[in-house]
């Protein structure tokens, strides 16, 4: 991994994180992982994540992360619950339709895990507020469904310092690609011009697909293990189950991470 | 010479294929075969501004040059979420 994860180098020092009993019960499945340990779940719990956009990858994304126990969970979006959403939005209930994304998400977040702070932010990421709503957490997870906003995430990403999670999805494929801001390969490096924007068709379970892969890195990231998607795209395709890795560099002129 | 290309998403729906082989020109750059595609496949003229190109599982430029047996692989960002 290019970095350390921010918890160790963190001033809240992880012995002063200790696990309750119910929190040792809770997630000893992966306490028991080799690379995991008690030190790694304490690491999850001193962890900060920002989800930013609450549809089908944010939904795998945060369910994941909360039931990882990831701290705190601040959540942003400013939708609402419309029946088309159901197909692959799993965070949300037929008796959420019309009601906000963001406090629906945080209220079924809080009854998977009532351990960890979650923060339903019912706000539109903005330039002029992105810095703001991502400077207290320690990683930015890109759910997205539009480029305009992608690209405001990466770079406030790139100002705060902190990983940017990209994932994105489309009829029955997606990808992936990890973050660490001028250390590492930046959306825009990869992707200067946008696709056009329009409603895409996408299969809820391929959104899943995408959004664990991303809740996997995070989860990586914050535990401190190697080999994240950093410098690699990683291109799934359900339809003929293939999983491609572009290998990635930095673009030494890119106009949001580039050095000339 | 004869190089392997790959698409993905919109430009795989463009070509119609997930994979072909195509002979061209030694040295050929990926803009020459971009551009060579482009005729075959005139879809893909609609794409150009957004296409992103990979030569042998790297992230490449439409300058970079290929050899026989090389592989391409011709894919778009993606926006939903
Ligand atoms: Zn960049």
């Amino acid at each position: 991994m290019h970095g350390n994860s921010p918890t160790d180098s963190d001033s809240m020092a992880s012995d002063s994180i200790t696990l309750t009993e119910e929190e040792m019960a809770r997630y000893s499945r992966q306490i028991s992982i080799p690379e995991f340990g008690k030190a790694g779940q304490e690491k999850l719990k001193n962890a900060r994540a920002a989800v930013a956009g609450a549809g089908g990858l944010g939904s795998a994304v945060a369910i994941y992360l909360a039931a990882a126990g990831i701290g705190y969970i601040k959540i942003i979006d400013d939708d609402v619950v419309e029946l088309s959403n159901l197909n692959r939005q799993i965070l949300y209930s037929e008796s959420d339709i019309g009601r906000d994304k963001a406090h629906s998400a945080e209220k079924k977040l809080r009854a998977i895990n009532p351990n960890i702070e979650i923060a339903g932010i019912n706000k539109r990421i903005t330039e002029k507020n992105a810095v703001g709503l991502l400077k207290d957490v320690d990683a930015v997870v890109d759910c997205l469904d539009n480029f305009e906003t992608r690209y405001v995430i990466n770079d406030a990403a790139i100002e705060i310092g902190i990983p940017l999670f990209h994932g994105a999805c489309m009829e029955m494929g997606g990808q992936v690609m990890t973050v660490m801001p001028k250390r590492t390969a930046c959306l825009k490096c990869i992707f200067p011009n946008p696709p056009p924007h329009k409603k895409t068709p996408i299969l809820g379970a391929v959104a899943g697909t995408i959004g664990t892969i991303q809740a996997t890195e995070v989860i990586k990231f914050f535990v401190g293990m190697e080999s994240l998607l950093t410098n690699k795209l990683l291109i799934y395709d359900s339809r003929f189950f293939s999983y491609d890795i572009i290998e990635l560099e930095r673009n030494e002129k890119c106009p949001s991470c580039g050095v000339i | 010479m004869k190089i392997k290309v790959k698409f993905f998403s919109s430009h795989r729906d463009a070509v119609g294929e997930k994979e072909i082989e195509v002979e061209i020109k030694e040295n050929s750059s990926l803009n020459d075969l971009l551009e060579m595609l482009s005729e075959k496949y005139p879809k893909l003229k609609e794409l150009k501004d957004y296409t992103v190109l990979s030569l042998n599982h790297r992230y490449a430029d439409g300058n970079s040059r290929m050899k026989e047996g090389d592989e391409v692989a011709i894919f778009p960002p993606l926006e939903g979420g």
